[in-house]
């Protein structure tokens, strides 16, 4: 009888995680407001430096 | 008879850095005794805690780290690591490129080079090649890269649609704004502008004003020069002030101007004056200030007078009256009316210092400059041209390079009268073309009512400003990094601008915009019509006048290449002095009346242009150390006086405005005198500029004060309630046992004179420590071994090193809360000491960074070994071990580690820092850090990471010189220096082992590798 306690409560918690997992935390979770990927594009025109000057590492 | 108050500055000197410190306040001796302060370290009252059974305990620690894995376990992907197809041929993964551009922060036009990193600008530092910055950078400068990833950056343009503004294309925009353009009538066109630069911008908005005739072109900037250039075309029919060559100057005589400081050109300035502040070849100028505020130039003055801004007049008629009478110059002008001895007992000024002022400027004649503050009426500046030219002091006015204005500045009138003409209705369209005149115009012109009668209002702007607010449109501009462009301040160079990044949104040039505009056709707009037109320019009109013998497309790449391009236009030189102009000198001495208010340009700030940058709000004032706000700064006489203190508040009067501000209590402030500094109080600019300061343009006003920024016969009120001024310094105070031995033991200033010096260099042996033991044999470093030295004589104080270390390392904004309890992430502090009494202080100032001690403190009590030290000499830190106990920061004795409390990427302002956009800005270099760790100056680990790779490639040894840390290559100074200290041929070594050389609490022989040469004053001998 012990044993059919045991393993039901343990049945029951991990159905218990799983909703939990499921709806809770993701509903409340910080939503990123701005999920845009910002897209780095370098200016073709623009002329890169050989020489930086004076030791600039 | 010697003067009491200089006896009591030429006693061994008692440093104090507050008011508390010097009274010993009881409630601050209390606070000094902690590590931290109030709030930052509570310990938890156990007697509120519940009384849970221990079974209990667990059984709730056992469900919530099952709840906790169950939330955790899916693990949020942060992005994407997506390796290139093909990889762009500019970039190479982990190598740097950079390109020369021209800085868009204000109208001094400094070239710099942009450091970016697979594509991104990450870093800017001056352009060795441009003539007037010469490598080196203002703090605005250094941090412009924050604006450029500023979250809260316009995206769209956006229409006002029922008092709300909702996002529209640029179709829309365009057509829209050319119809109404087309069917202005006979209505006005108004564009406001900032100083206009560029003069290919300049061309654009010409042919605006052709297409559109009815334009009118306005360019305003609330702190400029136009009142010492009238005083100068006055006195020499020429329109530009010329530029001081500050190096060869032996004697400078400051009249309340911050040169140094907050003026124009100070990069420029700050260079060239301190190179007479040379311990190595032993050239020192000396610097008079007399001004009414502590300014950064009157913190690094040998001498120094406090006098009200409007008794300026009087003090340079009265040097004129003495110089005369003694017949060192000519009498040109009557001023009888002014003595220097009767100024001196009315204002408490030391008739010691006078005696020298006047000695100095007769005895070099030629070689001294006196320089009045911008802010000084016209008549004052008439007085100082006219005792430089008696003096002979114009030699030092720069003949082979003058100074250039592609648009002149519209007057106050010309502003008055466009409000004039809204108010009655005679403007269809007003655009501020990334102008901000509801902020930045005199109070007195009501502006903000005024745009209510125009008809169509436009705003071409990067964020959101008080201008944006009443318009209809408001158009998003690319940033300074994303723009075409080029500037001509000076004769003999232009500077060009280009874009390293494209627009990051639906952003345009702003001279795009208006070029669409002229060819009345809302599709006309290329991503590259600008950069055309640019070319075409530059092709059709300057490119000729240079006599290039290369062709254009190659010139044209090598002016991007380089971002200078020498021109041929000469100086118009100065011409003769023109004596009419003294008739407006009058012989007649002005009673003061009442209290003055002096509006002065943020250091940090500007005209608060800057305000939504967190580093720049963050960085202390270089003077009072406040972050966060501004303030009222007046003198303890002056509180006394009008029974406030620090953080009360005060309504000041101005005419018929007032201004709600609290109270800073600023030691050496002159008496019945309030300087107040702009550039806060901004509303709809950014979440992080909200709430800061207090808009003091509320008394910015066109008329009825001496001149736009000073007025005089002002009314102080207090009020009730306080509001707290955060102050970033009385945070490691010394205990009351160690304050007592500061004098002989605590060296941590030195100072001499430069009399001392030069009589016996090694006048500071006897304050040195020698011979201390220790109970570990020393560690020899034979091969390279960093260190770093600091000129104290060179550094003014001015806080670039401080930004250029947080762009640099990634350091993250707290906010005023956290500063307040001393939570702040700064690597590299500038300590500021004054000594001497609360009413004339003198000031010393020594940036403070971990020194990288050979016997470190924090090394041997870390309990997991997170703290380390390297063959090279350097104090390690290795972040993911540290756990946080702090006991490294205990042991510190100079306080340079700063633990993250917090992880304030998150914490501070609703998570600003953790927008994807913001994490562009970080240097790829440098770990990002988290919550629980401790952080601090690591010696720019990463450019010697970097000098070494790139020596093993090369197959050579490294060598200091390889390395520059962002602390030395922002200084523009060159107050810092870095290298390898057991190099014999190194710049280093001869600072290392200079005889003004020490070493800080060097009494604790922790052996520290910062050596700070000691700041030697250029006082008479007298006072040796």
């Amino acid at each position: 009888m012990e044993r059919k306690k045991f393993f039901k409560s343990i049945g029951i918690s991990l159905i218990g995680i799983l909703f939990v997992k499921l709806f809770p935390f993701r509903l409340f979770s910080k939503q990123n407001v701005n999920k845009r990927k910002i897209k780095v594009h370098i200016n073709p025109f623009a002329v890169k430096r050989k020489k930086i000057g004076e030791k600039n590492v | 008879m010697s003067d009491p108050k200089d006896e009591v500055q030429n006693q061994d000197p008692n440093y104090w850095r507050s008011f508390e410190e010097l009274y010993s306040d009881p409630k601050f001796l209390k606070e000094i005794n902690n590590e931290f302060k109030d709030g930052a370290d509570e310990a938890p009252d156990t007697s509120k805690m519940s009384s849970l059974s221990r079974r209990k305990f667990f059984a709730l620690l056992g469900a919530s780290a099952a709840v906790a894995g169950a939330a955790c376990s899916d693990y949020q992907d942060r992005g994407e690591i997506v390796p290139y197809k093909d990889k762009p041929e500019e970039i190479t993964i982990g190598k740097a490129n950079y390109y020369a551009s021209t800085c868009g922060g204000c109208s001094s036009a400094c070239g710099i080079l942009i450091k970016t990193r697979e594509g991104r600008p990450i870093k800017v530092d001056g352009n060795p090649d441009h003539p007037v910055s010469r490598g080196k950078i203002c703090s605005q400068g250094q941090a412009a890269t924050m604006s450029l990833y500023d979250p809260e950056r316009l995206k769209t343009p956006r229409q006002k649609i029922k008092n709300r503004f909702e996002d529209i294309n640029w179709q829309q925009a365009d057509s829209e704004i050319i119809e109404a353009l087309s069917n202005i009538g006979g209505k006005e066109i108004a564009i406001i502008t900032n100083q206009i630069i560029s003069p290919t911008e300049n061309r654009v908005l010409k042919d605006f004003v052709d297409k559109y005739t009815a334009t009118r072109i306005y360019s305003f900037e609330q702190f400029n020069e136009s009142v010492r250039n009238i005083a100068w075309q006055k006195c020499y029919n020429s329109d530009e002030f010329p530029i001081i060559k500050w190096d060869e100057a032996e004697v400078v005589v400051s009249l309340d101007s911050d040169f140094l400081g907050a003026d124009y050109n100070r990069v420029e300035n700050t260079r060239l004056f301190s190179e007479g502040k040379d311990v190595i070849n032993k050239n020192f100028n000396r610097l008079y200030s007399v001004e009414s505020d502590l300014s950064l130039t009157g913190m690094n003055a040998d001498y120094r007078l406090m006098l009200r801004a409007d008794a300026q007049y009087a003090f340079v008629m009265g040097i004129i009256n003495e110089l005369q009478s003694k017949n060192v110059i000519n009498n040109t002008v009557n001023a009888s009316s002014f003595n220097l001895s009767k100024l001196a007992a009315d204002f408490g000024l030391s008739e010691k210092i006078l005696n020298y002022l006047i000695n100095d400027l007769t005895n070099k004649k030629g070689k001294a400059i006196v320089y009045a503050g911008n802010h000084l009426p016209e008549k004052v500046h008439i007085a100082v041209n006219l005792l430089n030219e008696e003096l002979g002091n114009s030699n030092l006015y720069n003949t082979k390079q003058s100074r250039i204005t592609v648009r002149k500045l519209s007057s106050l009138n010309d502003i008055k009268k466009l409000a004039d003409k809204m108010n009655s209705g005679n403007v269809g369209m007003v655009i501020h073309y990334g102008s901000n005149p509801v902020y930045n115009f005199p109070a007195d012109i009501n502006y903000a009512d005024a745009i209510q009668n125009v008809d169509k209002v436009i705003t071409l702007a990067e964020t959101e400003n008080e201008s944006a607010n009443v318009s209809n449109y408001v158009l998003p501009i690319n940033n300074t990094f994303e723009a075409w462009g080029d500037a001509k301040t000076r004769t003999g160079f232009y500077s060009m601008q280009q874009p390293v990044i494209a627009p990051l949104y639906s952003t345009r040039q702003k001279e795009s915009i208006i070029l669409s505009w002229i060819n009345g056709n809302s599709d006309s707009n290329k991503e590259n019509l600008y950069h055309k037109y640019l070319m075409s320019n530059w092709e059709n009109e300057i490119y000729p006048t240079l006599n290039s013998r290369i062709e254009f497309k190659k010139f044209w790449f090598g002016a991007l290449h380089d971002g200078v391009v020498r021109s041929n236009d000469t100086s118009t030189g100065n011409g003769s002095f023109n004596y009419a102009a003294l008739s407006g000198l009058t012989n007649h001495q002005n009673k003061m009346k009442g209290m003055t208010v002096h509006i002065k340009e943020s250091y940090s700030l500007r005209d608060g242009r800057f305000a939504n940058n967190g580093w720049l709000q963050e960085s202390p004032h270089p003077v009072s150390k406040v972050t966060w706000d501004n303030y009222a700064a007046i003198s303890t006489t002056t509180a006394k006086k009008i029974n406030v203190k620090k953080d009360d508040i005060i309504e000041i009067k101005v005419n018929d405005r007032l201004l709600t501000i609290p109270v800073f209590v600023q030691p050496g402030h002159a008496d019945d005198s309030i300087t107040i500094e702009t550039g806060y109080g901004r509303t709809n600019s950014g979440s992080v500029s909200e709430g800061a300061g207090f808009n003091a343009n509320t008394i910015f006003s066109s008329s009825g004060g001496i001149t736009p920024w000073l007025y005089e016969g002002v009314t102080v009120k207090k009020l009730t309630g306080t509001y707290r001024l955060v102050v970033a310094q009385t945070i490691y105070d010394f205990t009351e046992e160690d304050k007592k031995d500061i004098p002989e033991k605590r060296g941590i200033i030195k100072e001499g004179t430069v009399e001392q010096y030069l009589n016996d260099p090694h006048f500071l042996n006897d304050k040195k420590h020698k011979d201390l033991k220790s109970v570990n044999p020393p560690i020899p470093y034979d091969g390279l071994k960093w260190g770093m030295s600091i000129d104290l004589n060179k550094c003014l104080g001015c806080s670039e090193c401080f930004v250029a270390c947080n762009v640099e390392n990634n350091i993250p904004v707290v906010g005023k809360e956290e500063v307040d309890k001393g939570r702040e992430m700064h690597w590299l502090r500038i300590d500021r000491y004054y000594s001497g009494t609360a009413e004339d202080p003198k000031v010393s100032v020594q940036p403070m960074l971990c020194q990288h001690c050979d016997q470190a403190p924090c090394e041997t009590v870390c309990p997991v070994l997170a703290t380390t030290h390297s063959a090279d000499g350097l104090n390690q830190m290795v972040y993911n071990r540290c756990v946080g106990v702090r006991y490294c920061s205990n042991n510190c004795p100079y306080k340079v580690r700063r633990f993250n409390f917090f992880n304030f990427r998150d914490s501070f302002n609703d998570s600003y820092q953790e927008s994807p956009v913001f994490a562009l800005l970080h240097n790829p270099e440098v770990t990002v850090r988290s919550r629980g760790v401790m952080e601090k100056c690591t010696f720019c680990i990463q450019r010697i990471a970097e000098a070494r790779s790139d020596a093993t490639r090369e197959s050579r040894k490294m060598i200091g010189e390889d390395v520059h840390t962002a602390c030395q290559d922002a200084c523009v100074t060159n107050a810092i220096h870095f290298g390898d200290i057991n190099d014999e041929n190194g710049e280093l070594y001869k600072y290392r082992n200079h005889e003004l050389g020490y070493h800080v609490l060097e009494e604790l022989n922790t052996k520290p590798n910062v050596t700070y040469i000691a700041k030697l004053r250029n006082t008479h001998s007298e006072e040796a």
